[in-house]
């Protein structure tokens, strides 16, 4: 068995286990695993016996075809009809054949050639039609036997139909006689119904004759017309190589009708998949866009939790005098939010905002489950799902679990805001902190305290040794100085970490914008990894179409 | 008996051409419909319409496969080539026919086969040419054949050529009596049997003809074969004849065709049969026959409707489960409703003072909208679960009813391919012409665009108020009690104050806090006691689920099931009705 033949059948075998959601295809599996079992077993057997059936209408003189090539009454004729009520089989001994029910005759001299005499195929006995379909089904070659009365009958045209390209067709025109030549009708006609048959395949014999003329022992006889010439066919034409060929084709032409069926079948879907993936697209957009609305107006729109998650930022991270100064503020600042939570009796207070902010201000330390998707969001995803739907199920693809997507978007939604939160949003925020907090920063605020301080110090240091005696007024001068001062300090820092946190809300919202916007589009995976299923189909398909074209050739 | 026979018959015929014609346009329901009546329904058009005209003459038919000879028995029985023979198979396409010269001209004026397109056969090739029109008869005038007895040579009934079948059982429906040409090999096919089968079934007498028999031993092989075959057929013992197989297209036709023990010639016992005996016995049994198939098909015509009307429910109950399943939120409509009630029922101070603060509100608008910002910025957490605007809520109220159109339609879609034929392509192909886009953007305006409270939901609400009203003494009290302390308590204090601090600061300030909390129990009423009292709400959500379902059902399902409507259109007049009134009077005069 060539090996592209083999990589076809295998990618036929794998479309026929497909069990998935797109319906034009499941249809076609049951059909596909048959054909398949057919192709392999035809594959396995490309090197074994031809199987000639001999076909034809009820008595048209299959039987007496099948005893003349034989030379012995080999299978039984008579003139009431129908005779034959079982194939029987004519084959070399030593072959190991199973064709079902039937009379095994093993002792043809005919080395590669298996010849099988069919019941008939059109008298009322119903049954012989569907063992004559059996023979059919597993034959190599039909010897398509006819009459001046059956050869354009439909009984017998209806199970040729289906057979088309799969099988070489050789006529024999069983009851010739010199005159009424019926061939070039009977060409004509075959030829209209799209079998394409040499001329060199069509045989005008006289079965009876020359089974009478070969059992007396005499010579051929002028009266049995082409008979010595399909006997020497069947005897030394059908050479091994010719068998092999004849069963290559019948294999490539079914291996290809299965597939221009299949191709057929897949090709056309409305809505196509291009315009399915541009509409996903856009639903995701609209999607992202809602979902930025939605989020923009709430964890987003809060100045007050940037401002709380960099002051405690910088509370952490504080260094001198006004860094003291502004931790003790940030800490009784922060008590209302952060009392509920530490009560142990109250531990329900934690909502969604709070759970961001918690991202916002101590990273990964938070439960993962943050629902950020709201009912306005889900509204939004249930509409886009059902437009999505919609169009799915009309190009038949079957519905996608609801409930499923919905949930999955969620928590893709909630996985890209977190990581937002917790990643480039949060870093920004530490940023900002660490750079109002860090040393030159410090220093430059603790510079006109510290100068106070030591210009204070001095002051009393050098009137003491003056022996000046300093009054009340200047600790109280010197007092408020600093209290003002430190005041002002602390101003600057908290205008400072209030600018830096209307910075970090402003980047986060443009983060957000890009994060939800970012490939593969917000939800609907389900929706896509179908398509990509679909996409990965039809390529199988196409790719099957083209191998089967080149086999051909 | 014949008048009501007729009437019955005609009536028949009539209605079955109305229903045909309705059903034309379905080809898929048209098929479902009149699969396996082509027998009977050519019975009817073919023979017992064009009986009742009353022309009566005894129909030979010479019918039977491909090849068998046919033509040549034909040719015969005339004693010259009337009609073309070829050795080739499905030669003859085109039924002939021969009569004498008073036959032959009533049935070229269409008196005989009035729906065969009878002609003079002019050329003999163009009874066996494929290009001629399909309905051709061709008519050989034959002066020897007696008034009482016309010739009909037939296509094959078992080739290739599926539009021969067709014209062969429109001949078997003509004929009163039939010829079955057989063969050797063709005596006991499937085709050629259950053809002679229904000739049977309907009354025709079938006279078997072994063409190319075996002359020897005394026809001994021919004489078993039609004996096998006269049983299958279900033949009890006619007069079987024979033609020897040395018998060849180019002998002469002067030969006489004898029956099997060789006494009597075919053409003399044609001549002998009793033609008003025969017409009488085939009228009869065809009429019978047509009456027991016509009851059959009348009572698959019943299940075909039952299965659309079926669909139809199923498809309209869906749109109604679809419609339950809406659940709008009341938006603020309900609660400013109530709030117009307490409004109403205030005392004069506060409706004075009321309406004196209500404009200063409307003056302080924008500070109003200000604060309620600064509140909603500063209120931290609880800024989240601050109340949704009308606009959203609208919003959401749209996207539902959108979603809930679409879904219907998706589960309309996925459904279709589960139903039975025909419906099934009926509504594929709907579907396949349904502007989705556009029917969801109508049910959207059609379900929303009046969703403002109607007048009758208005009455209701009122009366449904001023029951709670009557029966909620404290719960009343309080809610007035409360409305005069929002509205007047801001005046109260003001006037003191500003008595006090010369009218700068405090009074404003006062005012302010006063039209904010009047604000504030509005919302109250708005969003608490709406969402709460679910039996205020309960017939508005009705309404707008009938609204949706009226929607749905106007602008999905009915362009859905626009196919299945049409479809059962011709089931619904009264031509199936006439039909089965028809078909009893038949059943009667019998």
């Amino acid at each position: 068995m060539p090996e592209s033949l083999v990589d076809l059948v295998e990618a036929l075998s794998d479309l026929a286990a497909y069990r998935g959601s797109w319906r034009a295809l499941r249809e076609e599996t049951p059909l596909l695993a048959r054909r398949v079992e057919e192709l392999r077993e035809r594959a396995d057997r490309l090197d074994d016996l031809l199987v000639v059936a001999l076909v034809g209408g009820s008595g048209v003189g299959k039987s007496t075809l099948l005893n003349a090539v034989a030379g012995d009454q080999i299978a039984e004729t008579s003139e009431m009809r129908p005779c034959t009520d079982a194939p029987v089989v004519y084959h070399p001994p030593g072959a190991r054949l199973d064709f079902g029910e039937g009379r095994y005759v093993a002792r043809s001299a005919l080395e590669h050639l298996v010849l099988i005499d069919t019941p008939d195929s059109d008298t009322v006995v119903k049954q012989h039609r569907e063992q004559t379909r059996r023979v059919l089904d597993q034959c190599d070659v039909i010897l398509l036997c006819a009459t001046a009365e059956k050869y354009l009958d439909e009984a017998t045209w209806s199970l040729l139909r289906p057979l088309r390209g799969q099988r070489t067709l050789v006529c024999v025109e069983t009851k010739a006689r010199e005159k009424n030549d019926i061939t070039a009708h009977w060409a004509e006609r075959l030829r209209e119904a799209g079998f394409d048959i040499p001329p060199d395949l069509f045989f005008r014999v006289n079965a009876l004759h020359a089974f009478d003329r070969k059992l007396a022992g005499n010579k051929p006889e002028a009266a049995e017309l082409d008979f010595p010439k399909l006997e020497g066919f069947l005897r030394h034409e059908l050479t091994r190589e010719r068998i092999a060929r004849i069963k290559r084709s019948n294999v490539a032409g079914l291996l290809s009708k299965m597939v221009a069926r299949l191709h057929e079948r897949v090709s056309g879907m409305t809505p196509a998949p291009e315009e399915l993936r541009n509409m996903l697209e856009t639903a995701g957009r609209d999607l992202a866009k809602e979902a930025f609305r939605c989020l923009e107006r709430r964890v987003f729109a809060e100045p007050h939790l940037w401002r709380f998650a960099v002051g405690r930022e910088m509370s952490v991270r504080a260094r001198g005098g006004a860094g003291l100064l502004f931790r003790c503020i940030e800490a009784l600042r922060g008590l209302p939010v952060r009392l509920p939570q530490l009560l142990p009796w109250n531990p329900g207070q934690k909502d969604d905002t709070h759970r961001a902010v918690a991202l916002l201000t101590e990273g990964g330390a938070v439960e993962d489950d943050v629902r950020v998707a709201t009912d306005a969001v889900e509204n939004v995803y249930r509409a886009k799902q059902s437009e999505v739907g919609l169009a799915f199920s009309r190009a038949g693809l079957d519905p996608v679990g609801k409930d499923d997507g919905l949930e999955a978007f969620q928590a893709e939604l909630a996985r890209r805001v977190t990581d937002l939160l917790r990643g480039p949003a949060r870093d920004r925020v530490v940023r900002g902190a660490c750079f109002l907090t860090s040393w030159p920063v410090a220093l430059l605020a603790d510079l006109p305290t510290l100068m106070l301080v030591v210009y204070a110090g001095c002051h009393i240091f050098t009137s003491y040794f003056k022996g000046v005696y300093l009054d009340t007024a200047f600790f109280y001068h010197t007092a408020a100085l600093l209290a003002l001062l430190l005041t002002a300090e602390y101003v600057v820092l908290s205008t400072g970490a209030r600018w830096i946190a209307w910075r970090a809300r402003r980047a986060g919202c443009r983060d957000l914008l890009q994060t939800l916007n970012a490939p593969p589009g917000l939800g609907f995976q389900l929706e896509r990894a179908l398509l990509d299923e679909v996409a990965r189909l039809r390529d199988v398909v196409e790719r099957l179409r083209r191998g089967t074209q080149t086999t051909s050739n | 008996m014949c008048d009501t026979l007729g009437q019955g018959i005609d009536g028949f015929a009539r209605a079955l051409a109305v229903f045909q014609d309705g059903l034309s346009a379905i080809p898929a329901l048209h098929e479902a419909v009149f699969d396996h009546t082509e027998e009977w329904v050519d019975l009817l058009t073919y023979k017992l319409v064009p009986q009742l005209a009353g022309e009566g003459c005894l129909v030979v038919a010479v019918a039977g496969g491909t090849n068998t000879g046919k033509s040549t028995v034909f040719n015969m029985l005339l004693g010259r080539e009337a009609s073309p023979v070829r050795s080739t198979a499905a030669a003859t396409c085109r039924p002939v026919f021969a009569g004498n010269a008073m036959r032959a001209k009533q049935a070229i004026e269409g008196r005989l086969f009035p729906d065969f397109h009878a002609m003079a056969l002019e050329d003999l090739d163009s009874a066996i040419s494929r290009d001629t029109d399909c309905s051709a008869l061709f008519v050989v005038a034959h002066e020897e054949l007696p008034d009482r007895l016309v010739l009909l040579d037939t296509p094959d009934v078992d080739s290739i050529d599926r539009e021969n079948w067709d014209r062969a059982d429109h001949i078997r429906a003509t004929g009163d009596v039939l010829i079955a040409v057989v063969t050797a090999e063709k005596y006991k096919d499937d085709r050629i049997i259950a053809y002679y089968r229904a000739a049977r079934a309907a009354g025709r007498i079938v006279l078997p003809l072994m063409n190319k028999a075996n002359p020897a031993e005394d026809y001994a092989t021919a004489r078993s074969q039609l004996g096998d075959f006269c049983r299958e057929v279900g033949l009890d013992n006619p007069p079987c004849f024979v033609v020897p197989h040395d018998f060849d297209v180019d002998t002469r036709y002067g030969d006489t065709i004898h029956s099997l023990e060789g006494d009597l010639p075919l053409w003399e016992y044609l001549e002998s049969l009793d033609v008003a005996a025969i017409k009488t016995h085939v009228f009869r049994d065809t009429v019978s026959h047509f009456a027991h198939q016509a009851e059959d098909f009348l009572e698959r015509t019943d299940q075909l409707a039952g299965m659309l009307r079926s669909v139809i429910h199923d498809f309209e109950s869906r749109a109604e489960a679809m419609a339950g399943t809406y659940d709008p939120e009341p938006g603020t409509e309900v609660g400013r409703l109530l709030h117009d009630h307490i409004k109403a029922r205030r005392g004069v101070l506060s409706r004075s003072v009321g309406r004196v603060s209500g404009m200063v509100a409307k003056g302080l608008a924008p500070v109003r909208a200000l604060a309620n910002r600064a509140m909603g910025r500063t209120g931290g957490a609880g800024a989240a679960r601050r109340a949704r605007t009308e606009e959203e809520i609208a919003e959401c109220r749209e996207r539902a009813v959108a979603t809930g159109a679409r879904n219907l339609a998706q589960g309309y879609s996925d459904s279709a391919h589960a139903l039975q034929p025909p419906a099934n392509v009926l509504v594929r192909d709907a579907l396949n012409r349904l502007d989705a886009d556009a029917a969801v953007r109508t049910v959207v305006d059609q379900t929303i665009e009046s969703e403002g409270l109607s007048d009758r939901f208005r009455a209701h609400v009122e009366r449904t108020l001023e029951d709670w009203w009557r029966d909620h003494a404290v719960k009343r009290q309080i809610l007035m009690e409360l409305d005069a302390i929002l509205v007047v308590a801001p005046t109260a204090i003001c006037v003191p104050l500003s008595f006090y601090s010369g009218g700068v600061g405090v009074p404003e300030v006062t005012a302010v806090a006063g039209i904010l909390g009047g604000g504030f129990f509005e919302q109250v009423l708005l969003h608490q006691l709406s969402d709460r009292w679910l039996k205020l709400i309960g017939p508005w959500r009705d309404e707008q689920q009938r609204r949706f379902a009226d929607a749905l059902c106007t602008h999905i399902t009915a362009p859905c099931l626009a196919g299945v409507h049409e479809a059962l259109a011709p089931f619904e007049n009264d031509a199936v009705e006439t039909m089965r009134k028809s078909r009893e009077l038949c059943l009667r005069a019998l």
